[in-house]
């Protein structure tokens, strides 16, 4: 019960992600998976522009996107320049891709006294 | 192994498991439309790109332990009605809920798979109907399936799925971010995931507390009454404080971010769903005690398990005689209560049928 909570963060940006990896390898993506991809990237970074309003009804993807975009400035710079319309090019793609995938790998740095997280919190 | 293959493979198994039996009917046509959903692609074959096959199978096989988990129907039946009560506050959509009975102590309600969310997004020639059902899943310790005065840790889960459901702490992350830079030797991203973590458990124990009172706070504090801080939890005492804040109306930080975070998130705020029944002389004498409204049935909980402990200490009520174990006690507790909320399941369904 005390556990932290059994987290699926690793999968919860998959379906968006299928976007990138269609146009990693130079394949189509249906017009609905385009729409999904296009709504949450629209809403995460209406999230990034105005958090207080903008996450109303947002899709719980498009707020972890926003999260990590704001957080990730590599990251925020790759996803910002993809179209949200039209054709991802395939450089592009990947390198969005690899951004997503280096900041899920980023684990944590900190030392484990819990003085030393206690003096920092 | 190609996705095609493997999707044979699932069709077969999904053809199978709509003839079974399910403790709750809505997972038969949740089997029915996920097959039908089979059928399309191994029919669309030529259509979908590989990629987008291979993500449909990896749900299929995950969705597959979570249907079995309906099939065994071994959920704690009250406890499960009261927290689909309060899941209704928070959730619209029809929720699906399966259980995972556990030999250890584990306690959680996880998020199902995105199946039904993966396929209207991919499935461009399947006519969905709409359908996106949350999935859910209960895990808790088999021995306490009939034992819902133990069962008050689900209210402090159901609160961290509520907060993955909406991502309200990584909504608070984006209104109120950590201060930055972060302390020397620590990364941004580590410092992020701290806060993140902390505040998870913050909004569960807030969330707990609207719906089951200190009860909680209170199992905190005899398992691990002075822990500090940790990389994933708050320091006890700190999670003690907030909760006793809330209760107590005080104004409290941690407590103003939450609420605003929920405003910000389009969520109700939180607030104390439940009353205290005093089920003290129904209890003595052995007589259920008769719930009359949601805040009761909420309250049962903390309610029993006060009653539980002060009788285990004073021993007062006629029913205890001088044999009578601690277990012989617990055990007449559970049961009450546990034939209180199911009486009021049966009134309200009672009271639905007549009125419809």
């Amino acid at each position: 019960m005390l556990a932290a909570v059994a987290s699926n963060d690793d999968r919860a940006l998959e379906t968006f992600k299928l976007v990138l990896i269609l146009s990693a390898q130079d394949q189509p993506a249906s017009e609905s998976l385009r729409e999904y991809f296009s709504g949450v990237l629209d809403q995460a970074k209406a999230i990034l522009e105005d958090p207080q309003n903008a996450a109303v009804g947002a899709t719980s993807e498009a707020v972890i996107l926003a999260m990590l975009m704001a957080n990730d400035e590599e990251l925020g710079t790759a996803l910002a320049d993809l179209p949200t319309e039209g054709r991802i090019e395939r450089s592009a793609a990947i390198t969005a891709l690899s951004t997503l995938e280096s900041n899920r790998d980023a684990k944590y740095q900190f030392a484990n006294s819990g003085e030393e997280i206690r003096s920092v919190i | 192994m190609t996705p095609n293959i493997n999707l044979r493979i699932l069709a077969k198994r999904f053809a199978q498991l709509s003839n079974a039996d399910f403790f709750d009917p809505a997972f038969k046509d949740f089997v029915a439309r996920t097959l039908r959903a089979i059928e399309h692609v191994v029919n669309e074959e030529a259509h979908y790109p590989e990629p987008i096959v291979r993500g449909f199978v990896a749900r299929l096989w995950r969705v597959s332990p979570f249907i079995s988990g309906n099939r065994r129907g071994d959920a704690p039946h009250e406890t499960q009605f009261v927290l689909k009560k309060a899941l209704n506050h928070w959730v619209k959509q029809p929720a699906l809920i399966s259980s995972a009975a556990h030999e250890d102590f584990e306690f959680y309600l996880k998020p199902g798979d995105d199946l039904w969310k993966y396929i209207p997004a991919t499935l461009d020639k399947f006519d969905h109907e709409g359908y996106n059902p949350i999935l859910v899943q209960i895990g808790f310790p088999e021995a306490y399936r009939h034992r819902p005065t133990f069962c008050t840790p689900l209210f402090h889960e159901l609160g961290h799925f509520v907060d993955v459901t909406h991502r309200i702490t990584e909504t608070s992350i984006m209104v109120a971010p950590p201060q930055m830079p972060p302390p020397a030797g620590v990364t941004s991203k580590a410092w992020v995931d701290l806060h993140i973590d902390h505040r998870r458990e913050f909004f569960a124990d807030l969330f707990s507390a609207c719906y089951s009172g200190e009860t909680s706070t209170k199992q905190l504090e005899v398992i691990a009454p002075s822990v500090g801080p940790t990389k994933s939890h708050p320091a006890t005492k700190d999670r003690v404080d907030t909760v006793r804040d809330f209760l107590a109306g005080r104004p409290n930080p941690r407590v103003e971010l939450i609420q605003a975070t929920l405003t910000a998130r389009g969520l109700p705020s939180l607030a104390v769903q439940y009353t205290d029944p005093d089920l003290k002389a129904q209890f003595d004498d052995a007589l259920t005690y008769r719930i009359e409204s949601e805040a009761e049935l909420f309250g049962i909980f903390g309610a029993s398990w006060k009653y539980l402990f002060e009788q285990t200490v004073t021993r007062d009520a006629p029913w205890i005689d001088g044999t009578a174990t601690e277990a012989d006690i617990e055990t007449t507790v559970n049961d009450l209560t546990e034939k209180s909320i199911r009486d009021f399941e049966i009134m309200e369904r009672w009271k639905s049928v007549t009125t419809d």
